[in-house]
């Protein structure tokens, strides 16, 4: 694929997927620094992989392999070897307005709890309820994490369980 | 809260959360990641590989300039091989970096690959790097030493203190690689082991 070519659909991925890429770094992190800097590195090695990309799994199944194959391979400490790197994204937080905002922070709320219980669920855990709350089916699912359709149905089962008691304890600790 | 709560819920971070890019910044930084990535390939195969082939006419020039004994010449053989065999084996083995845009499985398998091998390569150094070429450069230094027997102590006292210099160096690449290894590789790969056990197949869970 020409450089131009692979330039604007890079473009315009970034458009349709920055929310995977998002729900991904927020999950995988615990502080606002690391998830923009997991986000950017998550959006260098999509560049970098795009050339590879055949068109054999969707796009969106595609994103999610590079988000949480990043994701899983990321450390902390090598934030300091890209200490310099210029901040090219923001994490922000929409402002809470108008009529609804009383519910808007209950949302808020409600998701920042769903978040801190799929940080302490196992990786992989992690990995297969963030698929399952974006309403992936198994089918794609077992396509991004290389699992047969059955096994996924199997391992999300006890994910899901686990997620329950740990937002269930979340709403007790708060 | 039953799934479908948790799927609702999960939908309205969307109007709470955005990510705000710099497209125009964001490719500046991919263009330059690249060039910087490729740039930092080329010099590390530089740095293990050239200097070793550098340092072969240097050697020659040296040990014509210098009369110096035959052993002189037996590193130059040990420099090749060395040169050769991390010039053979990043080649094989760049040929299986994992595509992050693969299924997390195979990713974590070849990942898991890589670093086995990463480790096997550390764990291994004194027998493809340091034994190489510490057994010429000992056999020169010996020679040498032999050669100057004559000259009393001063010479052997000299000797022996370039004899260990060249043991300290050489046991400090040795520890270097095995400290990586111990604190760096090992738990690295053990991370990568359990992900792997995590995504194994497994029977159903009776309820």
């Amino acid at each position: 694929m020409p450089g131009d070519k692979l330039e604007s659909l890079f473009r315009s991925w970034l458009v349709e997927h920055e929310g995977a890429v998002l729900k991904v770094a927020r999950a995988y992190t615990f502080t606002t620094e690391d998830c923009q800097d997991l986000a950017q590195e998550i959006l260098l090695q999509v560049w970098r992989s795009l050339p590879q990309f055949e068109g054999r799994a969707s796009p969106s199944t595609w994103f999610y392999r590079v988000a949480l194959n990043t994701a899983l391979g990321w450390h902390r400490n090598e934030r300091r070897r890209r200490a310099r790197r210029e901040a090219i994204l923001a994490v922000e937080d929409l402002p809470v307005a108008g009529p609804d905002s009383a519910r808007q922070m209950v949302e808020r709320e409600a998701v920042e709890r769903l978040y801190a219980a799929i940080r302490r669920l196992p990786k992989t855990d992690a990995a297969l309820v963030l698929l399952y709350l974006d309403e992936m089916s198994y089918r794609e699912m077992a396509e991004v994490l290389g699992l047969s359709e059955g096994n996924v149905g199997v391992k999300l089962n006890r994910a899901r369980k686990v997620l329950g008691k740990l937002l269930k304890e979340e709403s007790h600790e708060s | 809260m039953n799934p479908d709560d948790l799927r609702a819920t999960w939908k309205t971070q969307s109007s709470q959360t955005h990510l705000a890019i710099d497209t125009e910044l964001l490719l500046q930084e991919v263009r330059r990641n690249q060039r910087s990535f490729a740039a930092t390939i080329f010099w590390r195969d530089v740095r293990e590989v050239g200097v070793a082939l550098v340092l072969v006419p240097v050697w020659i020039f040296l040990g014509i300039r210098l009369s110096l004994p035959w052993t002189w010449y037996s590193i130059i053989p040990a420099l090749l091989w060395a040169a050769g065999f991390m010039l053979v084996d990043r080649r094989r083995h760049n040929r299986q970096t994992p595509d992050p845009g693969e299924p997390l499985r195979c990713h974590v398998e070849h990942s898991l690959a890589q670093m086995t091998h990463q480790i096997w390569l550390l764990k291994n150094v004194f027998w493809w790097y340091l034994l190489p070429l510490a057994v010429p450069m000992l056999a020169f230094l010996g020679q040498v030493g032999w050669n100057t027997r004559s000259k009393g102590w001063s010479a052997a006292f000299a000797m022996t203190f370039v004899v260990a210099i060249v043991v300290t160096v050489l046991v400090f690449v040795y520890w270097i690689n095995q400290y990586a290894v111990r604190n760096d590789l090992e738990p690295r790969r053990q991370e990568l082991q359990a992900l792997l056990a995590s995504l194994k197949d497994e029977p159903p869970a009776a309820d």
